[in-house]
Formats: C-alpha cells, sequence, structure tokens
C-alpha cells in the first residue's frame, strides 16, 4: 500500500502542488539575501498576497487578476517594508517580526471589512491546471511535474532564469555586490539603497503570487486568517538550506512540500507516525537549516547589516 | 623640471563642529610625474583633505583647479569621472568576489567591453607591471595583492592621479619597497600620485614633494630633495625632536635578576618557528631589545612571560608570581583592540583590569565604582590619557590615547617586569615618543623592561643590551650601542661578524 506506485505518483504530486508557494517566496527572498538583506517579513509578504488575491479574485471573477492583485498587495507591503530596512536602515530582523505580526492583524481585519464570505468562486481551471503534453503521461512524475499550475512552471522558469541572471549579468554582479560588500558597490557607483528597495520589491512580487497561489490554487480562492501557517518562514529556512542557489530553492522547496504533504495525506497512505509529529516535519528542517547557517560561510557576507556609508 | 599643475586645491576649509577647523586655508599643488606625500599626526587633517579631494566630504570654502578649471566633486563618482582614482586605507572590494569580477564591478561603461574575458584582464594587469590572477577570490589574496587589485581598479579606469590613504601600514618592509617602486613607474607614466602618511622614512626615500600639515594647516610645501629628516619631524610635531637620539638609562650596573628563562622550547606553528632551547636574563633597571624578523619566535617570548603559555620543556623564574605561578609582570600586548583593551567597556574599568577583583575596587563580589573612578582618574592624568573623563569608552580615543591606557596599566601592576610587545605600531610620533620615554624611565626606576619589537630604530635607541631572534633561537647578543648592520647579519641568520 506505501510504496506503490499511485500512492507515491500521488503523494509526489501533492508535494509539489504545495512547494510551488514556497518556491515563489524563496525564489524572492533570495534576491533579497543576495542583495544583504535578510528579509524575515516574508510571512508577512504572502499573507497580503493571499488576501489580495482573493479581494482580486471577489472583485474581478477571474482568477487570473486574483493572482496579478497578490503580486501587486505584496509588490505594496513590501514597499513599506523595504521603506524601513533600505531607506531608514532599520534593524532587518524587529522590523520583519513586527511587520509579521502587522499582516496577520491586519489581513485578519480586512478580511472581515472586505471579503464576501459567502462568495463562490468561478472556475480556477485557468491558474490551478495544465497537462503538458506527452510528458504527462510519464509514470509517477508525469503527475508530480507536468499536470501543475502554469504558476509552477512559470517558478521554476523563474528559478533558471534567476540563477543565470545572478551569475552571469551585471545586475547579478551588482545584487551580489551589494550583498558581500555594500562598501565596495558603493564606491563603484552603485546605489546600495537603489539596489535593496528593487530586491526587496522583487521579493515582495514573488511572495505576495505566492500567497496568491495559496489561497486561489490550492484553495479555491478561499482566504483563512493565518493560512500561510509559517510557510513565509519556512521559505527563509528554505533559502539558506539551499545554500543561496536558486536550483537548489527548486529542490528544497520540493522536499519542504513532502514534508508539508504528508501532514495531509500521511494517514490516508497508512504511515503510521503521529500526525503531530508529521505537522513538525517542515518546521524541524526548517530548524536544521538556520542551525546550519551558522556553520561554512557561504552565505552573503553583509546580510542583516544596514549600509552606512563612512562606517568601516 | 616643474610641469604645469594637474591639479591644486585652494584654500580648503573644512569645520566639522564649528569654530573648530579641522583643516585651514590648506593650498596644496598636485603635478603629474611625482609621488607627492602629505605627511602629518594622526588627526592632523590629512585624511580629510584626501577625502575632500575624492568628493567624500565637501569643503566649507575653497575648491578643487583640475588642469586650470574648477570642479566641484559632490560624490566619489564626480572624481571618479574626473580621472581621480583612490586607494582607501580600508580596501573597496567585495572579499568574496574574484579578482575579475571586482575589476568589473568598478568599471564606468566604456570600459567594461574590455573586462569581458578573464585573458583580457590579465593581459591588461600585465600591461601595467601588476600581474595577478583573475580568477583568485579576494579574501584569499595576501594583503598586498589586494591592494594591487585597487591600484589595477584605478589605472584600469584610466585615473590620471591615484590618492592613497595610509598605504603602507599593512605592509611588511620589503613588500613596502615593491610597493614604492609600482608607485614610481605610475608616476613616470605621466600620471599624478599622492600618498598621505605618517612615516617618514618613505616619504624621504621615495617622494619627490612634500607637504606637512599639522592641527589642520599647512605647514610646508616642497619638493623633498635637500630637506632633511628632521625638518620633517619638526614640521609635524612643531618642536624639535631627535628621533634618532639614544633613550639613556641610568648608567648604573643593571640589578639582580627579574626574569629568567632556561632553555625553553615552543613547538613552531605555520606562523612561527616557535622557540628552540632559548634562554635569556632581564635584570633591574634595564631595557632588553628583542630584534628579529616577525614570526621568529616573538609572540611565544611574550606569552611565556604572559603567562599565556607553559613551554614544553625548559623553565620560566620570575621574582615574584601570581597565585597560579604565572610571571608578574605589566604587560603591553601586541593588538591593543583585541589583546590590550575592551574596546566598549569604560576606561577606567579598562585601567584597572588586572585588579578589578581586589580590594579596593572589589569587596565581597561587589565593585565599589568610587574607588574605581577615583584611582582611574588618577592613572588618566598621570599617563596624560586625552579624553573628556574616564567613564567614555577607549573606542573613541586615538590609538595613541589607547596604548597610553594600555601601558598605564601595566605600570600599575604590582610587577618588577614590564614586557612589551610591538608598543609603538601605528603610533604617529608624538604618541610613540611618549611612549618609549615612559618605559625608558620604568627602567630607570628600577623595572626590568622587555622591548620585543620589529621596529629596529627604536630597539637600538632604548636598550641597553638586544638579543637577537632567528628561527626560534637567541642567536646573538649585542651592547645596546651595536650598528644596525651588525643586527641585521643576525636577523637573517648570518653570523656576528
Amino acid at each position: 500500500m506505501l510504496f506503490d506506485p499511485i500512492t507515491i505518483s500521488l503523494l509526489l504530486a501533492a508535494a509539489v502542488r504545495l512547494s510551488a508557494p514556497m518556491l515563489l517566496a524563496s525564489l524572492g527572498e533570495l534576491v533579497s539575501e543576495r542583495a544583504g538583506v535578510l528579509n524575515i517579513g516574508l510571512e508577512g509578504l504572502m499573507l497580503f498576497g493571499a488576501f489580495g488575491a482573493v479581494l482580486g479574485l471577489q472583485e474581478s471573477n477571474d482568477p487570473l487578476i486574483g493572482l496579478l492583485s497578490g503580486a501587486l498587495w505584496g509588490l505594496g507591503a513590501a514597499a513599506i517594508l523595504a521603506l524601513a530596512v533600505a531607506l531608514l536602515r532599520a534593524d532587518q530582523i524587529v522590523i520583519g517580526i513586527g511587520f509579521n505580526i502587522l499582516a496577520l492583524g491586519a489581513t485578519s481585519l480586512l478580511r472581515q471589512v472586505a471579503l464576501n464570505p459567502s462568495y463562490n468562486a468561478p472556475s480556477l481551471r485557468a491558474v490551478s491546471l495544465y497537462r503538458i503534453p506527452v510528458l504527462y503521461h510519464w509514470p509517477i512524475v508525469g503527475r508530480a511535474f507536468f499536470m501543475q499550475s502554469p504558476v509552477f512552471y512559470g517558478a521554476v522558469l523563474l528559478a533558471i532564469l534567476l540563477g543565470l541572471m545572478l551569475k552571469y549579468t551585471r545586475l547579478g554582479l551588482i545584487i551580489r555586490a551589494v550583498g558581500e560588500g555594500a562598501g565596495a558597490a558603493d564606491a563603484a557607483g552603485v546605489s546600495v539603497t537603489v539596489v535593496r528597495f528593487g530586491a526587496m520589491a522583487f521579493t515582495g512580487l514573488c511572495a505576495g503570487l505566492g500567497g496568491g497561489y495559496l489561497t486561489i490554487v490550492a484553495s479555491g480562492g478561499v482566504f483563512v486568517d493565518n493560512m500561510t501557517a509559517g510557510r513565509g518562514y519556512l521559505a527563509v529556512a528554505v533559502v539558506i538550506f539551499s545554500r543561496w542557489r536558486p536550483i537548489w530553492i527548486l529542490a528544497a522547496s520540493i522536499l519542504f512540500g513532502c514534508a508539508d504533504a504528508l501532514q495531509y495525506q500521511g494517514q490516508a497512505i497508512g504511515l503510521s507516525i503521529p500526525p503531530p509529529l508529521l505537522l513538525m516535519s517542515p518546521f524541524v528542517l526548517a530548524l536544521v537549516a538556520w542551525v546550519l547557517m551558522g556553520k561554512g560561510k557561504t552565505g552573503p557576507g553583509e546580510i542583516g547589516l544596514p549600509f552606512l556609508r563612512g562606517q568601516k | 623640471m616643474p610641469t604645469d599643475p594637474f591639479l591644486t586645491l585652494t584654500g580648503i576649509t573644512k569645520a566639522f563642529v564649528p569654530g573648530h577647523p579641522v583643516l585651514d586655508n590648506v593650498t596644496v599643488t598636485v603635478r603629474r610625474g611625482e609621488i607627492h606625500a602629505i605627511l602629518g599626526e594622526n588627526g592632523a587633517g590629512k585624511s580629510t583633505l584626501l577625502n575632500i579631494l575624492f568628493g567624500m566630504y565637501q569643503p566649507d570654502m575653497g575648491g578643487i583647479l583640475l588642469e586650470g578649471r574648477e570642479v566641484i566633486h559632490r560624490s566619489p563618482a564626480d572624481a571618479i569621472a574626473n580621472r581621480i582614482g583612490m586607494v582607501h586605507q580600508h580596501f573597496k572590494l567585495v572579499p568574496t568576489f574574484t579578482v575579475a569580477e571586482n575589476l568589473r564591478l568598478a568599471a564606468p561603461p566604456a570600459i567594461r567591453p574590455s573586462l569581458a574575458r578573464n585573458a583580457d584582464i590579465a593581459r591588461l594587469a600585465d600591461s601595467f607591471g601588476l600581474a595577478i590572477d583573475p580568477k583568485a577570490i579576494v579574501s584569499t589574496l595576501p594583503l598586498y595583492l589586494q591592494q594591487r587589485v585597487e591600484i589595477l581598479k584605478a589605472l584600469i579606469n584610466r585615473a590620471e592621479l591615484i590618492l592613497f590613504d595610509e598605504p603602507t601600514t599593512i605592509l611588511n618592509p620589503a613588500e613596502i619597497d615593491a610597493f614604492y617602486k609600482v608607485l614610481q613607474q605610475i608616476a613616470a607614466e605621466g600620471r599624478a600620485v599622492v600618498v598621505v602618511t605618517h612615516h617618514l622614512n618613505e616619504v624621504t626615500e621615495h617622494a619627490q614633494h612634500a607637504s606637512v600639515i599639522r592641527r589642520g594647516q599647512l605647514i610646508s610645501s616642497g619638493p623633498v630633495a635637500g630637506r632633511a629628516r628632521e625638518d620633517f619631524v619638526r614640521d609635524m610635531v612643531g618642536h624639535e625632536v631627535d628621533l634618532s637620539a639614544a633613550l639613556d638609562g641610568t648608567g648604573e650596573a643593571p640589578g639582580p635578576v627579574r626574569l629568567a628563562l632556561h632553555n625553553v622550547s615552543v613547538a613552531a606553528t605555520p606562523s612561527s618557528s616557535g622557540l628552540r632551547d632559548t634562554s635569556l636574563t632581564l635584570r633591574a633597571g634595564e631595557v632588553v631589545g628583542i630584534a628579529g624578523v616577525e614570526g621568529n619566535g616573538q609572540r611565544e617570548l611574550f606569552e611565556l612571560v604572559a603567562g599565556t603559555i607553559l613551554p614544553d620543556s625548559g623553565r620560566v623564574e620570575a621574582g615574584r608570581t601570581h597565585a597560579d605561578g604565572r610571571p608578574r609582570a605589566g604587560l603591553v600586548p601586541e593588538d591593543r583592540h583585541q589583546e590590550g583593551l575592551v574596546l566598549d567597556l569604560p576606561i577606567a574599568i579598562n585601567l584597572l583590569l588586572n585588579k578589578i577583583d581586589e580590594a579596593p575596587y572589589a569587596r565581597a563580589g561587589r565593585l565599589n565604582h568610587a574607588a574605581i573612578t577615583a584611582r582611574a582618574e588618577e592613572m588618566r592624568a598621570a599617563s596624560d590619557v586625552r579624553s573628556r573623563n574616564v567613564h567614555v569608552t577607549p573606542r573613541i580615543l586615538s590609538g595613541g590615547n589607547q596604548q597610553k591606557i594600555v601601558l598605564a596599566r601595566a605600570m600599575n601592576e604590582d610587577a618588577d617586569i614590564i614586557a612589551v610587545y610591538q608598543p609603538t605600531r601605528g603610533l604617529d610620533v608624538a604618541a610613540s615618543e611618549e611612549i618609549l620615554r615612559r618605559l625608558r624611565d620604568a627602567a630607570n626606576g628600577g623595572r626590568a623592561v622587555l622591548f620585543i619589537s620589529s621596529n629596529l630604530d627604536e630597539i637600538m635607541r632604548i636598550s641597553d643590551r638586544i638579543i637577537i631572534v632567528y628561527a626560534g633561537r637567541a642567536v646573538g647578543e649585542l651592547d645596546g650601542r651595536a650598528s644596525r648592520a651588525e643586527i641585521g647579519a643576525l636577523m637573517t641568520g648570518g653570523a656576528a661578524h
């Protein structure tokens, strides 16, 4: 029962499906961290995105506009966060945690004020499923990787493009320089503030889209309070776990997605592990990632440090 | 053959606090083909002048003339656009990037295509006579090569004037010579070079033109040729200082032995030879200088006296010891920021760190701040530590004042021995002189001073006896009046005569 191909195929499909929000948010976070900002506010950005997506969906009845609205809410929220962190150079951790608490309260309030609880969502198939011809017939992995939301395919493409951008373009060089040695970037005429602001805005866009995916693609257009449930924090862990490399983020997101899927499907497929342990598993993985951060020096050199010209 | 000025700073005045100008009406002219040294004590304002030229600060009054036309540098970008490059004291390099990535990052758009491939960069570096591996990660390079990357950055960006802020503090003597050879070549190709420094030897040996700044005012500016070291010292300090005069002892025979090392050995490390079967004695009333190239056992020697390591074999005998057997000694360690001071604790605590758990400063585990402050104020006054009070932290003080705190604590130790390791490193002339004089006074007052330094001039001036260490052994002992040639031969492993 446990290891027959159909069970594995279904579990893997669920894992990949659940990995997409984390993948998007992690890719966004990656850019912030590469530019030297440890963006703990990711959880809040996703939450705003999740809310914004449902709001957009209810207003337009179009799931695509819903997703777009989610991304833009993420962007708007990130602008506020970036104002404090990149422009006013506040402490990144303190502001990030405060922002997450704010997001939890704000979206909960906004849900009561602005969302219709008895709203009937239209068909969301346009954004939730696209079968890639031929490939989806593949045994086991076909269902997992080629019967997914177009948003997931987009996220995979984004991972590849980000990898190439960071490695081979001048923009990538500048982003990395700002994260590794802001003083050197400044001396070269790069505006550290602008780069960090831009990186955080991109993070907001991605995290917002990830939140939108969570409500529109994964939950049928329904927003529930605190529906990200720690996925933003997990995404921060994914970035560290992946050693700041986009392709590894893809793999790590699916790994975290597996842990996520197991907590829903573990019992169904006859795993005899107690549910609370499964519920805990992504966070245990995350904890390992945080501990690893202290080991080795592969992260951006000046992550978490505000930049002030003239300081040694 | 004075050429037309390339750049003139005219009447520069700058005050960070109104009424207290850091620079007061300073005019300096820079010519192509010359190394122009700007000389001054710490805090004289020379770095501020450089930063104004490079657009990091704006002058309150005065301006910049570049080849006869007035320019305004609002930011470093403006200065770079005017073909000025700067090598900062703390390098502006991304440590985790390769050499090539750092050069590409700093290159303006017009130059980027020529840096596209690593081979292009290697060839370009060779053409300047500054060979480097473009693929090397900067943080893995020795400091002199990191500096080379900074110089290359300026040259590749077609700088006509290159500014250097204290470029040699991180270099060893051989690297310093090589560094100035590069500067000579850069100048010979028709560029202008400005070096801010407080090292006199470099100025007299390598610069063609020197400007001396003291307390924000230009004291002198002219060709180096025909001026003696003493002239520059007088301009820098404001009064006559004889930098070669011996600091004399009392003339009496030294007293009883205070410290003896009997055939001590300490294992070698990658950065040091360790010690091998070394013996030495230190008597009351004398200064014993330890001369040698860095890494020949000096650190181990200091740590044996400090009691932070024990010899693998042999014995360390001190006249007075702590309860745990460590020699009782006043200590001035090599790195005053890491080992000498707790930079963020008040001066008072730092001054009494070695006694903070004794009466009257602590009773039953409680600190007596009134007693600490009272004693610390006494020590501060006696040692001429220039700070507002003893409650501020040493972090905000100059290196000279920081070192005075460390020395005051060492003198305050109930010990017959004072052991110092590089006591004047990074200090300017006036502060160095004061530290040396205090050490000599301590010996003349009956203490035994172990003086470990890589500065041979100092050792020769202050020591009654000089012991030369090479490869972990004491290879020779000379009288304090020994010649530089004798000491130098022993330092590099040659025989004494």
